[in-house]
């Protein structure tokens, strides 16, 4: 199977309190240091030429100046076959996009462009120190639009600190009412590392109520089901036809090459993680032609129960039986047992392929840790 | 040679007084030791008891000295060992007890000063850390006045430390610690003090010399068991073991002879000369009984047969805690084990964790009980679910401990008021001058086996110290307090607990239980009863939402790695039922932290 590309461009306006991505506040980096790595990585270990989706994620790669967005695509395509119907993915910011941008992306045929819009209310944004307002959103919305990009997700944050269901059903409306083709809705986590998770750690900050946090959760479906969305995974939704084609490869468990700092890849059975850090992700790109620091290759049940964890996040689930024939293992064995608790358990549905119920999702990681 | 060559003496005191430096620094004078060879303490030879820095076992060592032999047993300082100075104690005609002068008399002090007299030695007070700054000499020796009747100038002042006043510790072994009596001519009698067990050799009893003498080739019985065996070594210690050629009446040393296990000596046992029909036992003494139980079991359930090797191994080391198999429920197959006390406990878990690699999931410490059942039969329990139905039983007898505490007066107050929360039976309250005063109560061996010790230390900023010995058996209301997990009984979470307190204690455990015991797809119920009745409950309720939002390429491998150390988690899990509780619930219910932020 081709590879898809992955792309990191770790540069944002600034750094946001709950975010645990490889990204820096844009202010004062090498810029051109870092594309010219990128660029020399891409020579040095070549991406597959046709590959079936391309990602370009952050960071925020649309905070760089047009010139520059021009020079990161343009190093990337020469590389490989040109493909107008392949998905092209980049991830913007409101804020940070203008026409002269769009107009870059559109000109390199990038036909999807993920928003990170996280709230219609400014109170929101605020607390979540986003540097964008709620009207920001819909002009960038209408820049992609304008610049004849037809497929726009927009990502959506939840049980924010603050944020009651009212708020968030108010989010949703605004949403829906921009007529996106697709919407990833998430539950705000406080990943270690961030200032979100140090201060609550220190008890200035507490997570939504469970029940709260449940609540919306639930409505979200509805509400978006009802207004045409499917959810088609546990945060993401999509009008017909419009479910993400990249990230869909990642739930299948399939292979993608990554390029810049801390992306991965996972090329013939292998999971290798780049360097993070910019300087030294160049330095080794230099000196060693990849920036690999970490390697990961699972075998047999391992690997096959971690195709099932990530097949069960979407609602086309995993056949147990190409599972595996994929890993060489008797997959319906090996998984019997667990299977039929979670099935008396009412976490997954009956017969093939494996799908969890409605109650399943809700708590999906207890499912697909009953597999590792 | 001639007794009057012999002074056998122990080194006595409360834990940390110095007891193993003091050794130390006489072992260096009489050059037994070289610079070279010398580690601090060398006498404390587990590993145990080097990180502790603690004395567990007693040990000896012969000392030349002025033309005479010494010989020293170095003792453990700790109550829970009380045992070894007591077993030392037959060995010797003079202790030197010794006081940490900046600490002053404390509760051991006075423990083994007791016991010594009432063996008949004679007492050399010493006060030792001379050289500390905060050494305060004047007090302790009106302690030792007042309390122990010494009178001022026969009181020796040292530091173990710097050496400084040893040569006046050897002088008044010489002078004023009689020498052994005993007849070198008549046929040989020895008392078997102390053993441990050698890999390669077996038994290595420790012996003292009474009559007659001990040599290679001889054939020994062991007068209690009957046991007749080849002597095929004999020693002194040097303080490892030296082979030499006889072991002479009023000497200290150690003899082979072939014995397999620890199971087949008593402590305490006379050997004499096999063909001697008309040897009479020397008056021995009696082995401590295990008074504090719990259950051991591995954490995973496959280590059971490691964990029984590892028991089996530190059992002939020491033979003073028991066991023997037991399964529970929750808990799979175990071990039930017996120790002298709450420390020794300790001790013994951990020497097995640390010698078998396997770790350990301990249950709630119980005592023994005594039942006596409505038919007239006494019965000992050890667990308790050997407790008989309630109907059938008559009296309900737990032990008691008669408890010195020795503390500044004005802790006093405080010390009271938690022997009465611990059903205490006040006995007297003495003072040893105007700085310390000993609290004696009777209280129930329960109430202070789990905290007591530090609730003693707080109360008394650290100055407070105890020890107990059990007095007997006493009747009281108890009752068995039943933990139920979604209506199951746990039965490595019950306890037999006094009835006034049951009430509190199952709150106690309710909580544990539910802070710990993570959430699972249905409610869960947490009862405490005593038969049918429920004191306590609390619910936990059923997971409701668990997701990781966001999973792309980037985190496969660190999410996947999150849900398999959840996963990893819950196999360590037992179940009960379809109830699934981490280890650490079964440690939570020992822990009453809790309850003391209370107060
Ligand atoms: N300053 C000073 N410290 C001493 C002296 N004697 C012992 N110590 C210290 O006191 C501590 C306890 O000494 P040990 O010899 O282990 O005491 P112990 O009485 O054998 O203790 P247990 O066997 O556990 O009861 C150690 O840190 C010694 O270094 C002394 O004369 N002066
Ligand atoms: S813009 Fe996105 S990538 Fe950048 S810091 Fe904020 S959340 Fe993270
Ligand atoms: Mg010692």
């Amino acid at each position: 199977m081709t590879p898809t590309v992955y792309v990191h461009i770790p540069f944002c306006e600034t750094k946001c309190p709950y975010c645990d991505f490889n990204s820096f506040a844009v202010q004062g980096r090498d810029v051109d240091g870092y594309l010219a790595a990128l660029s020399e990585e891409l020579d040095r270990r070549p991406p597959p030429p046709d590959p079936p989706t391309l990602f370009i994620g952050g960071g925020t790669p649309t905070v760089p100046r047009p010139e520059q967005i021009d020079r990161y695509l343009g190093d990337l395509l020469r590389r490989l076959r040109p493909d107008p119907a392949r998905e092209f993915t980049v991830e913007a910011n409101p804020g940070s996009l203008t026409a002269e941008k769009v107009a870059v992306l559109a000109a390199h045929g990038v036909n999807r462009v993920s928003l990170g819009a996280q709230s219609f209310l400014d109170r929101h944004l605020k607390t979540l120190g986003r540097v964008h307002s709620a009207a920001q959103i819909e002009e960038a919305f209408r820049l992609v639009r304008d610049g004849g990009i037809d497929n726009v997700n927009l990502d959506l944050i939840f049980a924010v600190p603050g944020l009651d269901l009212r708020d968030w059903l108010y989010t949703l409306d605004c949403a829906v009412a921009l007529q996106p083709e697709h919407l990833s809705c998430y539950a705000l986590i406080f990943e270690p590392g961030t200032e979100f998770h140090a201060r609550r750690q220190r008890g200035l900050m507490h997570a939504l109520d469970e029940e709260d946090e449940l609540r919306m959760f639930r409505f979200t479906e509805r509400r978006l089901r009802h207004a045409g969305w499917q959810r088609y995974e546990i945060s993401a939704f999509a009008r017909p036809g419009k479910h993400c084609r990249h990230n869909l490869g990642y739930w299948r468990n399939e292979p993608y090459a990554g390029y810049g700092a801390g992306a991965f890849s996972y090329l013939d059975g292998e999971r290798c993680g780049n360097e993070r850090h910019l300087e030294r992700y160049a330095r080794a790109v230099h000196e060693r032609g990849d920036a690999f620091v970490s390697h990961e290759r699972l075998e047999g049940s391992r690997a096959a129960a971690e195709t099932i964890f990530l097949g069960l996040r979407t609602r086309y689930g995993v056949r147990l039986d190409s599972v595996g024939e994929r890993h060489g293992i008797d997959a319906q064995r090996e998984f019997a047992p667990v299977v039929t608790r979670l099935r008396e358990q009412g976490l997954l549905r009956r017969g093939e392929p494996l799908r969890m119920t409605r109650r399943g999702w809700r708590v999906a990681d207890t499912v697909s840790s009953a597999f590792l | 040679m001639r007794l009057d060559q012999f002074r056998n003496f122990c080194i006595i005191a409360h834990i940390d007084h110095g007891k193993s430096t003091l050794a130390d620094r006489l072992l260096l004078r009489t050059g037994v030791v070289t610079k070279r060879e010398f580690r601090d303490q060398i006498l404390d030879v587990m590993d145990l008891e080097r990180e502790r820095g603690i004395t567990i076992k007693a040990s000896a060592a012969q000392l030349p000295h002025a033309g005479l032999t010494l010989n020293l047993i170095d003792t453990p300082g700790h109550v829970d060992f009380s045992y070894e100075v007591s077993r030392s104690l037959h060995a010797c005609e003079g202790a030197l007890l010794l006081v940490d002068c900046a600490q002053g008399v404390e509760a051991q002090t006075v423990a083994n000063a007791y016991m010594a007299v009432e063996a008949g030695l004679e007492l050399v007070p010493v006060l030792n850390k001379i050289d500390l700054p905060g050494a305060r000499p004047d007090l302790a020796l009106e302690q030792l006045q007042a309390g122990l009747g010494f009178s001022p100038d026969e009181v020796l002042r040292v530091s173990a430390k710097t050496g400084e006043g040893v040569d006046g510790v050897l002088q008044a072994v010489v002078e004023r610690i009689p020498p052994p009596e005993g007849d070198p001519d008549a046929p040989v009698r020895a008392l078997l003090y102390d053993a441990s067990y050698d890999d390669y050799r077996g038994v290595i009893t420790y012996v003292r010399v009474l009559d007659g003498e001990l040599k290679k080739g001889m054939r020994v019985r062991f007068l209690a068991t009957g046991v007749v065996r080849e002597v095929q070594e004999v020693g002194i210690f040097q303080p490892k073991p030296k082979a030499v050629a006889t072991l002479g009446a009023g000497n200290v040393g150690y003899v082979v002879a072939n014995i397999k296990t620890l199971k087949d000596v008593h402590i305490g046992d006379t050997l004499a000369s096999a063909t001697d029909d008309a040897a009479e036992p020397v008056p021995g003494f009696k082995e401590p009984q295990p008074l504090v139980f719990c259950g051991i079991y591995p954490a995973s359930t496959q280590d059971i047969q490691e964990l029984r090797r590892a028991i089996e191994k530190l059992h002939l080391n020491d033979a003073s805690f028991t066991f023997h198999p037991e399964s529970s429920e929750a808990l799979g197959f175990g071990f039930r084990c017996g120790f002298l006390g709450p420390l020794h406990m300790e001790i013994v878990q951990e020497r097995l964790e640390r010698e078998s690699g396997v770790e350990i999931i301990q249950t709630a410490p119980n005592v023994t009980y005594e039942v006596l059942r409505t038919d007239g039969q006494e019965v000992r329990i050890e667990r308790p679910s050997e407790l008989p139905e309630s109907n059938y039983i008559e009296e309900f007898r737990e032990p008691i401990v008669r408890t010195q505490m020795l503390m500044p007066p004005d802790a006093i107050g405080a010390l009271m008021t938690l022997c009465n929360e611990r059903r205490g039976k006040f006995v007297k309250q003495e003072y040893l001058g105007p700085t310390r005063v000993i609290l004696t109560y009777d209280l129930p061996l329960a109430e202070i086996v789990v905290d007591f010790y530090d609730l003693l230390k707080s109360a008394t900023r650290g100055y407070g110290t105890m020890d107990y010995e059990l007095v007997g058996f006493q009747a009281s209301d108890l009752v068995r307090l039943r933990i139920l997990v979604s209506g199951t009984e746990v039965d490595a979470l019950s306890v037999i607990h006094h009835r006034e307190d049951a009430q509190r204690r199952g709150r106690e455990v309710i909580m544990a239980l539910r802070k710990t015991i993570p959430r699972q797809m249905f409610d869960i119920a947490l009862q405490a009863a005593i038969g049918g009745k429920v004191l306590a409950r609390e619910t936990i309720k059923a997971l409701r939402k668990n997701v990781t939002a966001k999973c792309y390429g980037g985190d496969v491998s660190r999410k996947r790695k999150l849900l398999e150390k959840q996963k990893e988690g819950k196999k360590r899990m037992r179940h009960v039922g379809n109830v699934a509780i981490p280890q650490e619930a079964f440690l939570a219910v020992l822990d009453r932290r809790e309850e003391r932020k209370k107060k």
